[in-house]
């Protein structure tokens, strides 16, 4: 207990060297942590993120860039697939469901996606799970709208509020469907996938809402949210749809067929093994994240140590003292060991704190600019593990000066040099 | 006897002629021996000897009667914490601990000293009073005392828990006239009063008639310094 008190009032009177130590330790200790529940999290959102449909079918891009945009929407369609090749591949006679996915429009930031009732029966998502109304049910009326759980959360909507949905992604008053408010008729359960980022509509609404429009500009014949109702409103084209299978054995064959569909260039992928290969790619930066955190733990662990023996000489009359006062020599290693103990305890506590705030800050911009949710949640038995092996690996370090001083006490006994 | 050297030898590793060759010195209870150690004299050595930090290769060293080059060396810091108060030259405390701390720290690493001391904190104030310690200074930090103010701490830290001797290492060499003579003339006192035996090595020879026997180290160590001298020479002959 009197070691401990001496060792936490000897640190304190050099504290800037050792909370800089502790610092730079906090710092390695939060990368290593976000990076690790960004890893695990970040697989799981993204896997979980569809499941039980066999093929996504796009015009004819690259596979990732279709996943990124049908099902994560992130990034742009090239191009659409028009609305007689949909009901064609529909109409085969493997395909048990389709589901059509219209994108382009969006409501403050949040994408809007043209559908119909099949989506909220057909899509599935961590291992099978349908989605579910936590208030409010489908589009019934022209004008309404579904909201994903954080759209309604970030907006604070409720049922019946009205919103305005804008032409394209960035919204400018010049670009708004004003004209043709919709009703909010349901809020969706969270999923944690980007379904909780989505305005869903029906695909006529989304014609409705261009009725008026001509190659993406507001034309100066106005018709009005009553007269679009009259109008026959059927798309002309859609940006992807997704595809489930009588049989699922004949998935490859299917994808061939539609990859080699003569009316239209279009792709279809099987959105499993898409995912695999984009985490596949994305795995190899993380591996390099999670190297270069434990290279940043090195080097903070090194800083500490460097700060420790850099105090070796100050501390060499500290130390004579403490022997002719009766301490032992392993007394004068025991110091050495507390104080870097305090100082990687301080930093891992620190860096603890630090990726929460990491978390918390990450969390929103993650799910933005990447569909990937995380969970704010307690460390893992790994991550303890990291900061266990932080601790030992510090008092191992530690061993270096300690021993250093403790020879030294032996040879310059109870006289000092001055 | 409270001290008893007898034929003792000491040599320090990776050095062929040993620095330290004592045939007899013996201290009595409650002496003040003024112990002459010019540099070069085995004055370092003797010291850890007497403290227990080293031990000698031959001979018999007793301290209270008890031989400490038997025992083992965390025993002779227990040894040393029970029984013995060492005042430095200079920078006897540690900066990070108040006056007061600083003088509990010799309680801190000894139950006996602790125990002899009663109610530690109290015995301490005393003391830090006796040795002209004003009571407002008990919670400052060493750095704003004086040099002899901070010596005359050391020997309360020295005092406290009545440990059997004191050694006293050139305490006064970094202290003017008027400080020293305050310095002896408490450290003496104290030192009766809790029945301490002192002995204080020191070059400075204005002082020595204010103790009761002087001896002086390099009359008692019977090591040929010159011989040692040339002995180096040889080797640095040889090595050329």
């Amino acid at each position: 207990m009197k070691l401990l008190k001496i060792a936490f009032k000897s640190a304190a009177n050099r504290k800037t060297g050792l909370i800089l130590a502790s610092v730079s330790i906090a710092l390695s200790i939060m990368l290593l942590l976000v990076v690790d529940t960004i890893r695990k999290q970040g697989k799981s959102s993204f896997v979980n993120t569809i499941s039980q449909t066999d093929l996504v079918v796009g015009a004819r891009s690259g596979p990732l860039n279709l996943l990124m945009y049908s099902v994560f929407r992130i990034g742009n369609a090239t191009n659409n697939v028009s609305w007689k090749s949909y009901q064609e591949i529909a109409a085969f006679p493997e395909t048990d469901w389709t589901v059509p996915l219209s994108l382009g429009d969006s409501h403050k930031g949040f994408r809007v996606l043209g559908t119909n009732q099949d989506y909220f029966k057909y899509y599935r998502f961590a291992g099978g799970k349908n989605l579910a109304f936590a208030k409010g049910k489908q589009f019934d009326d022209l004008y309404d709208a579904v909201l994903g759980s954080e759209v309604a959360k970030k907006l604070s909507y409720k049922l019946g509020d009205k919103i305005t949905l804008a032409h394209g992604l960035t919204s400018t008053k010049f670009a708004e469907h004003g004209d043709k408010p919709f009703r909010v008729s349901g809020i969706l359960e969270r999923t944690g996938t980007p379904v909780d980022q989505t305005v869903h509509v029906s695909l006529q609404a989304i014609e409705a809402i261009h009725v008026d429009w001509l190659s993406g500009s507001p034309s100066p014949i106005k018709i009005s949210a009553e007269k679009a109702r009259e109008m026959k409103l059927n798309p002309k084209t859609i940006t992807a749809f997704m595809l489930g299978l009588k049989n699922r054995t004949a998935t490859f064959r299917m994808q061939r067929k539609i990859n080699q569909y003569r009316a239209e260039p279009l792709l279809a992928i099987l959105p499993g093994s898409t995912l695999a290969i984009l985490w596949n790619t994305l795995g190899n930066f993380e591996k390099i994240l999670v190297a270069i955190a434990f290279l940043v733990l090195l080097s903070g662990l090194l800083g500490m140590l460097t700060t420790l023996l850099s105090t070796l000489n100050e501390r060499r009359r500290e130390m004579a003292i403490l022997r002719t006062v009766g301490a032992h020599a392993w007394h004068i290693i025991a110091l050495f060991l507390l104080e870097a103990f305090m100082v990687v305890l301080g930093g891992c506590i620190l860096g603890l704190i630090a990726s929460y705030v990491v978390q918390l800050v990450a969390q929103p911009l993650l799910v933005q600019l990447y569909g990937i949710h995380i969970d704010i949640m307690f460390p893992d038995a790994e991550q303890w593990a990291i900061i266990g092996g932080a601790l030992l690996l510090g008092l191992f370090f530690s061993l270096l000066p300690g021993l250093i001083a403790y020879r030294r006490s032996l040879q310059d006994g109870l006289v000092l040099k001055v | 006897m409270i001290i008893r050297l007898k034929n003792v030898s000491y040599c320090w590793p990776g050095q062929q002629q040993p620095t330290l060759n004592i045939p007899s010195l013996e201290v009595e209870k409650g002496e003040h021996l003024f112990l002459h150690g010019p540099s070069g004299s085995g004055k370092t050595t003797l010291l850890n000897l007497l403290t227990g930090i080293n031990t000698p290769q031959s001979g018999q060293l007793e301290i209270l009667e008890t031989d400490i080059a038997k025992l083992s060396e965390s025993k002779r810091d227990r040894f040393r914490a029970d029984h013995l108060g060492v005042i430095f030259q200079q920078f006897n405390l540690l900066p990070y601990l108040s006056v007061l701390d600083n003088v509990l720290l010799s309680c801190d690493f000894s139950k006996t000293r602790l125990e002899k001391a009663g109610n530690a904190v109290e015995t301490a104030k005393q003391l830090l009073l006796d040795m002209e310690i004003s009571g407002d200074l008990l919670h400052s930090k060493v750095s704003s005392l004086s040099m002899g103010q901070q010596q005359r701490v050391a020997v309360a830290r020295a005092l406290i828990g009545n440990p059997e001797v004191i050694i006293a290492d050139e305490p006064t060499s970094a202290l003017d006239t008027d400080n020293r003579d305050r310095f002896l003339d408490l450290l003496f006192t104290e030192s009766d009063k809790h029945g301490s035996t002192l002995i204080f090595v020191s070059h400075d020879t204005q002082i020595q008639h204010r103790f009761n026997r002087m001896v002086s180290l390099a009359t008692i160590n019977n090591v040929d310094n010159a011989s040692d001298n040339n002995q180096i020479n040889h080797n640095q002959a040889d090595a050329k």
